[in-house]
């Protein structure tokens, strides 16, 4: 029982030495055990009679040609237990995990290790290879990390869309009811003339006032549909073409010329550049509804205590009191307080009006 | 006089839209539906030089009712009415057969000269806008 036979996977081609080389050269552990069989055949014990440099270096004690399993390691029981499957029935699978109880008697390759162990029976030898699986653990870790990263993104996604849908059905009806009202003042205006036949100015102020309502009816439909598109924007490539992006819409449909100067190539900060957009849009479209002016100017730039600063200026006739105080106005002072800014609105020397509106950027100031 | 059937299920709008465009003497507005059913009842009965219809009829598609109109009635114009701008709107808007693709944003003078326009046989959906819209769609996908 105790005869000692080469290992056959020696044969012909290769010679011992040549297997030992390719052996040792594997990442892999490589044990050659012979078996130690009962009277029934079947097997009890085994005998290491090779192994490469792997399998000495993850096992604290010397390794000694001929050690018994039995005697040589940590869980015998479990071992032989795999050996006598593989001698058996030709191979078995074991996954084997260097716990801290177990450091006594193994040097791990790293910090959490697990070997995959195949037992296999080659003739009439057990060949034992492991394979440090700590690589593909770490891989799976970080694979897990990135699936939850990738549901986390699309929940967040699907969470935007909901929005969306709600903010679109909402303002859907609020659109319907605006565009109704607008419809009907329109239907005014044109009826005007059927009810005051008298000629000049009461004809002619009425029916540019009614005009006027229904012209800005028709201005909030169009800033509330623009307003629920930029909450879904994609960051545009420069600050630049978001502005543009904003105001060639309102200024193409104008007589009014433009000139932008943006001394900023990006802002990352998303809150700040969803106000500024809607700042933008509703400062311009006011300069273009009332100023009667020629030219909208538009700057914007990074000052020296780290805020952005907006400044929008036209040519034309200049604010009254009454306008200052219009509601899309005092959306632009609320937007510059929710950021912790100031807005104030300016009449020109040379004529029109000027809006600076001034806002920290949080990022800028770290 | 241009026939025109008004398909809207926003009440106030549908009003509006006739009381707007049944101020002009060369316009006769025939026929005002809440929903699809409605609408080809008055499709099927009048055949309408014109129809006004929204795209989005509450849960109803304002596409399905404008493509049963061209069924029934082919010689009618179709005019989409929408709150919103949306490439998919434009392009189905477009395969269906419509003549104009009006947004609530605009004003009811362009709403009158729309209708005018399209009466007179204009097709005012334009091919270049709908490949626009096309290739746009595909880049989403």
């Amino acid at each position: 029982m105790t005869q000692v036979r080469r290992p056959r996977v020696s044969i012909d081609v290769l010679s011992p030495v040549d297997v030992a080389q390719i052996f040792q050269s594997l990442g892999e552990y490589i044990a050659i055990h012979e078996p130690v069989l009962d009277q029934y055949g079947t097997l009890v014990d085994a005998q290491l009679i090779w192994c490469n440099r792997g399998y000495e270096s993850v096992r604290v004690m010397p390794v000694a040609h001929m050690s018994k399993m039995s005697e040589a390691y940590f869980e015998p029981e479990i071992a032989i237990e795999y050996a006598s499957t593989a001698w058996s029935s030709g191979r078995a699978v074991q996954l084997f995990e260097f716990t801290p109880e177990k450091r006594g008697q193994y040097r791990p390759p790293g910090q959490q290790v697990v070997i995959s162990v195949l037992w296999e029976r080659v003739g009439d030898y057990l060949v034992e290879v492991g394979s440090d699986l700590s690589e593909l653990r770490q891989l799976e870790t970080k694979l897990a990390d990135q699936r939850t990263l990738v549901f986390t993104a699309e929940r967040d996604k699907a969470l935007l869309a909901e929005r969306e849908r709600i903010a679109r059905n909402l303002h859907d009806s609020v659109i319907q009811q605006i565009y109704a009202s607008s419809l009907g003042l329109n239907a005014v205006a044109t009826r005007l003339e059927d009810f005051i036949t008298e000629p000049g100015d009461m004809h002619t102020r009425l029916r540019t006032i009614v005009k006027h309502i229904a012209d800005d009816l028709s201005t909030l439909i169009a800033n509330i549909r623009d307003e629920i598109f930029d909450v879904r924007k994609e960051p545009k490539a420069s600050l630049r073409r978001e502005l543009e992006d904003v105001v060639l819409p309102i200024i193409g449909a104008s007589a009014m010329d433009f000139e932008m100067h943006v001394h900023l190539e990006e802002l990352n900060d998303l809150d700040v550049v969803t106000h500024l957009r809607a700042v933008v849009r509703e400062a311009v479209s006011n300069a273009v509804r009332h100023s009667a002016g020629s030219i909208i100017r538009i700057a914007v730039h990074r000052t020296s205590d780290d805020c952005l600063h907006l400044v929008i200026a036209d040519d034309g006739v200049g604010m009254s009191e009454g306008v200052k105080r219009s509601n899309g106005l005092t959306n632009i002072e609320e937007r510059a307080r929710a950021l912790g800014g100031v807005a104030e609105f300016l009449a020109n020397t040379e004529g029109g009006t000027s809006i600076s509106w001034k806002v920290p950027v949080p990022g800028w100031s770290t | 006089m241009t026939t025109v059937a008004i398909c809207d299920d926003h009440a106030m709008v549908r009003d509006a839209l006739a009381g707007v465009l049944g101020l002009y003497p060369d316009m006769d507005v025939v026929g005002v539906a809440d929903s699809r059913a409605t609408l080809q009842r008055v499709i099927e009965k009048i055949h309408p030089d014109v129809a006004v219809i929204d795209i989005r009829l509450g849960d109803e598609s304002g596409i399905d009712a404008a493509r049963e109109t061209r069924a029934v009635s082919p010689e009618t114009k179709v005019i989409m009415l929408t709150s919103f701008s949306d490439d998919n709107y434009l392009v189905q808007a477009h395969d269906m057969g419509a003549c104009a693709f009006v947004l609530k944003s605009g004003t009811p003078d362009e709403l009158v000269a729309t209708v005018r326009s399209v009466a007179s046989g204009n097709m005012l959906i334009e091919d270049a806008d709908v490949n626009a819209a096309r290739e746009r769609l595909k880049h989403r996908l």
